[in-house]
């Protein structure tokens, strides 16, 4: 049963289905065709083509509906698409039956709900016009259930709520405090990008045909020439691949259920040479940040691994903002190397690659320390016998070294990096592979670089002189100088050369207001507030006193009625007579509905006025409904003459 | 569910509502509607998603506006009574004719329920100033009837802020007795009451030409004693009755009736108070503490009917 105009239904409707739109991919594809039968149902029933459904036919429809969700969650078992399926069903069977008015309100409230599930998926800043589009869809729909009228109308009282509206929201936005988290939640977009916390030998090629956005660097200052973003550290080595050596690992465990663990930072060293930067990560649904190495933050959100990485307490929701400074001259005397670390860092397989040990043995026979050792097997891989190539074919686990090093000697850089770190470890050196972005594309113009998932690189440390030392032996196969500017090794093979996607000057301002919205609003957060407030109570008070001033001056221009009724002059003249007649009249006159009834009054009361008043309001019956004339002007005369008498009584 | 409670918050009737007497609080839906704003609160800040936040602080702000306009849309209303309904017979239903303007000529108020609590709701789209309505309410009882206290409210603009406020009337309405049709005999008394009867003719004496009942019109009968009322009723031509005997009036008593309850009673004698009445009777009327000497006519009736309505037995 229809219980309001199409309008409220229209609208409600274009909500629904703008909402699924941009879901579409979250949404069981069995839920999209229950949700798109119940609309067509109901459009059908709404312009009277079929009969309103009755209580049996919806709720087999709702059975079918839950017979689907439930099959559809088991066999691509995932709660945050279950969920979504789940409201957005909920919703769509809900637009079969309406009993009452309040059914249509909670129905509004309910999309209310649905609007912001694409907010999980969709950040980018033009995502606001889909923010305001539903905001003012929203609110329409209440207006036209409550009220029917015009859509002139309906566009009126809308601006009128929505204009004082505007302020108060944001300053709500602003000064509402930033609680963070209040339970571990799960990353409801399961997509992962960048990259991940396992490192096998084949790792890292597909990301050399993406290039999908991780991260923008924002330097203020100068673009560091050596740009290698660590993400994290494989100190782990099976045969599996390379993991996380035990600290990092344990400490991102405690991470995901303490949430609010003071974390250990980095300590900053009074250095002269500093650069502040700030990265926007895209939601990677991992927690590694891509950092420069010797950075530091006071970000709360942030935490610092004694691998010299940083990382969230979240698997990446959104697009997220960190600021870091950069020490660009930092070198630490010495870094400890713990016993377990040390067992991790010196391990291999003494069983497999027999030949590449018995190769390591002998290039570092004659070497007197570390560092002669780590040069000679730099020099091995500079010989010129190795190629760079993305396909390089796929190898076997177990004889990756000697089929590498000595048979096929073509790889990219998680094979060399692979490589140079199981060949240091044979020589009797710590060493680990590092997983992050090297390069980026810069954009000079607005100092920042742009790191996307074919940036991704490995590199190695080798603990020499009790501190860690980056060697990167990809650079030397690819022949590629690391220290001048340019893309990275797997950019460059890919053949996506930086500057062809940022030549037009609407991709610039795109890229900028992308940075902006991503700086200032998706992630406007407790520190960015207090940076803003400095802590303040009156700034605060004074923004909050801003915006209710401006809330009333809206309201104030917006609710009063522009509009100005011009009386006719024979309803003037009679509503002054009826002035002075309660003004002069001695017997009380309270109540009085028409001139006709006063007229009435007047008389049974015995008024002096009552003749006189009688007189004008049948001149004024005859001159109000009577054509513009010369006839009305003399009647006029006489009404104005009848007033001046009534005045003199 | 009468407001006779609220009476205490409710603004006379005439006067226009204002910011002391408007009040405003969320409906049912108003309620989900606020739930919803909260747990999308609750989504963003443990999500840290600014959008969703944004969306959700949106819809709170516009909530807050909404009651300002739920005070504009009611602000200036008043609603007063109209002139009283007559002949109102316990069991009925009364209506309350209300006339409702506004301070602004030009305001209209929008989606208006008007309530007794006793009655049916009345629904009204736009209240222009000026505009005229009534409400309908039972009144079992015979005697004074105080005009309920009546519930405005609208939810006007988004239905989520519910604006109400109350007016009460000081202005009561005299309810007769209820009918019951029976049948009746008028008794022919003399002397009853000389004294006060004296007295009261003394006062309403109109001397022999008194007209004590009808007769059927027969030829030669003066054209100026038809009674034409009754010619209209279609009673056909009857001819006033004038009698020289007024030592023998009509009286409607405890007597013409056939009944032992009060109520009862006092309903019959309304019956036949009306019955009489419009057949242009000249009769008088005593019931236990009640005396009236004979007349006719409608104040007459309405005399008596007022004595049977407010007729309080002593105990």
């Amino acid at each position: 049963m229809l219980v309001t105009d199409n309008k409220s239904l229209m609208i409600m409707g274009g909500i629904f289905v703008t909402c699924s739109l941009m879901s579409i991919f979250h949404i069981y594809i069995g839920v999209v065709v229950i949700c798109i039968a119940a609309i067509v149902l109901r459009i059908m029933s709404a312009t009277h083509v079929i009969k309103p459904l009755n209580r049996f036919y919806i709720r087999v429809i709702s059975f079918i509906g839950i017979v689907v969700l439930t099959v559809s969650a088991v066999v691509t078992p995932n709660l945050a698409d279950t969920f979504i399926s789940l409201l957005m069903m909920g919703c769509s069977l809900k637009f079969l039956e309406y009993a009452n008015k309040r059914d249509l309100y909670v129905q509004c409230c309910a999309l209310l709900f649905l609007t912001i599930i694409p907010l999980i998926f969709h950040y980018q800043f033009y995502v606001m016009i889909y923010i305001i589009v539903m905001c003012i869809m929203i609110i329409w729909a209440f207006v036209s259930i409550t009220h029917v009228q015009s859509v002139k109308e309906d566009l009126r009282l809308l601006l009128k709520i929505i204009l004082p509206a505007v302020p108060v929201t944001i300053v709500m936005f602003l000064v509402l405090p930033r609680t963070g988290a209040f339970w571990v939640i799960p990353n409801l977009d399961k997509t992962q990008s960048g990259i991940s916390s396992t490192l096998n030998i084949d790792g890292l090629g597909d990301m050399s045909k993406s290039d999908k956005l991780v991260a923008r660097v924002v330097f203020h200052g100068n673009i560091p020439s050596s740009r290698y973003f660590r993400a994290l550290v494989y100190e782990k080595y099976s045969a599996e691949g390379w993991t996380e050596g035990d600290d990092d690992r344990n400490k991102r465990r405690t991470l995901a259920f303490y949430k609010y663990l003071p974390g250990s930072k980095a300590q900053p060293q009074p250095l002269a040479a500093k650069t502040d930067y700030d990265i926007i990560l895209e939601n990677t649904g991992t927690p590694y940040i891509p950092t420069l190495r010797y950075s530091y933050t006071n970000m709360r959100r942030v935490f610092y691994l004694s691998t010299d990485v940083y990382t969230t307490n979240n698997n990446g929701s959104g697009r997220q903002y960190y600021h870091f400074t950069y020490l660009p001259d930092k070198s630490p005397q010495s870094e400890r190397l713990g016993t377990r670390q040390s067992d991790n860092t010196l391990y291999y397989s003494e069983y497999n690659n027999e030949s590449t040990q018995a190769f390591v043995k002998q290039i570092t026979a004659e070497a007197e320390n570390d560092r002669e050792k780590v040069q000679a097997i730099l020099k091995f891989f500079s010989s010129g016998q190795f190629k760079y190539t993305l396909t390089p074919g796929r190898y076997s686990r177990a004889s990756f070294l000697d089929d590498f090093l000595f048979k096929r000697k073509q790889g990219y850089c998680v094979h060399y990096a692979s490589a140079m770190a199981l060949m240091l470890r044979m020589a009797g050196i710590p060493s680990r592979v590092v997983g992050g972005y090297m390069g980026g594309e810069v954009n000079s113009d607005e100092n920042y670089v742009t790191l996307r998932e074919y940036d991704a690189h490995a590199w190695v440390e080798a603990y020499v002189d009790h501190k860690w030392t980056e060697y990167d032996p990809t650079a030397l196969i690819a022949n590629w100088n690391y220290s001048s500017e340019g893309e990275s090794v797997i950019g460059m093979s890919n053949g996506i050369r930086a500057e062809d996607s940022l030549l037009s000057s609407l991709d610039k301002i795109r890229e900028f207001i992308d940075m902006q919205w991503t700086m200032f609003i998706l992630n406007f957060d407790s520190e960015r507030q207090q940076s803003l407030f400095k802590g303040s109570i009156a700034a605060i008070l004074g923004l909050v006193l801003l915006a209710f001033a401006a809330y009333v001056a809206i309201l104030m221009l917006t609710s009063g009625d522009k509009k100005r009724v011009r009386l006719a002059p024979e309803l003037i003249i009679m509503r002054k007579a009826v002035k002075a007649i309660l003004k002069n009249e001695p017997q009380n006159i309270e109540i009085w509905h028409t001139y006709g009834h006063l007229s009435d009054i007047l008389t049974q009361k015995n008024s002096p006025y009552a003749a006189v008043f009688t007189d004008m309001y049948a001149l004024y019956l005859s001159i109000h409904y009577k054509p513009a004339g010369r006839e009305k002007t003399v009647m006029m005369s006489e009404l104005k003459r009848k007033f001046g008498i009534l005045k003199r009584i | 569910m009468s407001y006779a409670n609220k009476k205490r918050w409710a603004v006379r009737s005439g006067d226009a509502l204002t910011r002391r007497r408007i009040y405003l609080l969320p409906n049912k839906s108003g309620i989900v509607f606020i739930v919803t704003c909260v747990l999308m609160i609750g989504f963003g800040l443990n999500y840290e998603n600014n959008l969703v936040l944004f969306m959700a602080l949106f819809a709170l702000s516009v909530l807050i506006t909404s009651v300002y306009y739920s005070y504009e849309n009611m602000k200036g209303l008043s609603v007063s009574y109209m002139d009283p309904p007559n002949n109102i017979h316990a069991g009925d239903s009364i209506y309350i004719p209300l006339y409702m303007k506004n301070e602004k000529h030009d305001h209209v108020t929008r989606e208006m329920h008007v309530m007794t609590g006793l009655g049916p709701d009345i629904f009204i789209e736009n209240v222009h100033s000026g505009h005229h309505t009534q409400l309908t309410c039972p009144c079992p009882w015979r005697g004074y009837f105080e005009i309920p206290v009546i519930r405005m409210e609208s939810t006007y603009p988004l239905g989520l802020i519910r604006g109400f406020s109350y007016c009460f009337f000081e202005e009561m309405i005299l309810v007769y007795p209820k009918i019951i049709s029976c049948e009746y005999i008028l008794q022919k008394e003399t002397g009853i009451g000389s004294a006060s009867r004296s007295e009261h003719r003394s006062s309403n004496s109109r001397g022999r030409d008194e007209i004590s009942g009808l007769k059927k019109y027969t030829p030669g009968d003066p054209i100026n004693l038809i009674d034409w009322k009754q010619l209209a009723l279609g009673r056909g031509l009857m001819v006033k009755d004038f009698s020289a005997d007024d030592a023998m009036d009509m009286y409607l008593t405890e007597a013409s009736i056939k009944s032992r309850d009060l109520e009862e009673q006092i309903s019959m004698l309304t019956y036949a108070v009306i019955d009489l009445s419009q057949r242009n009777i000249q009769f008088g009327f005593r019931f236990r503490e009640i005396f009236i000497t004979p007349d006719s006519g409608s104040e007459h009736r309405q005399r008596i009917l007022r004595e049977l309505a407010l007729y309080q037995p002593v105990s």
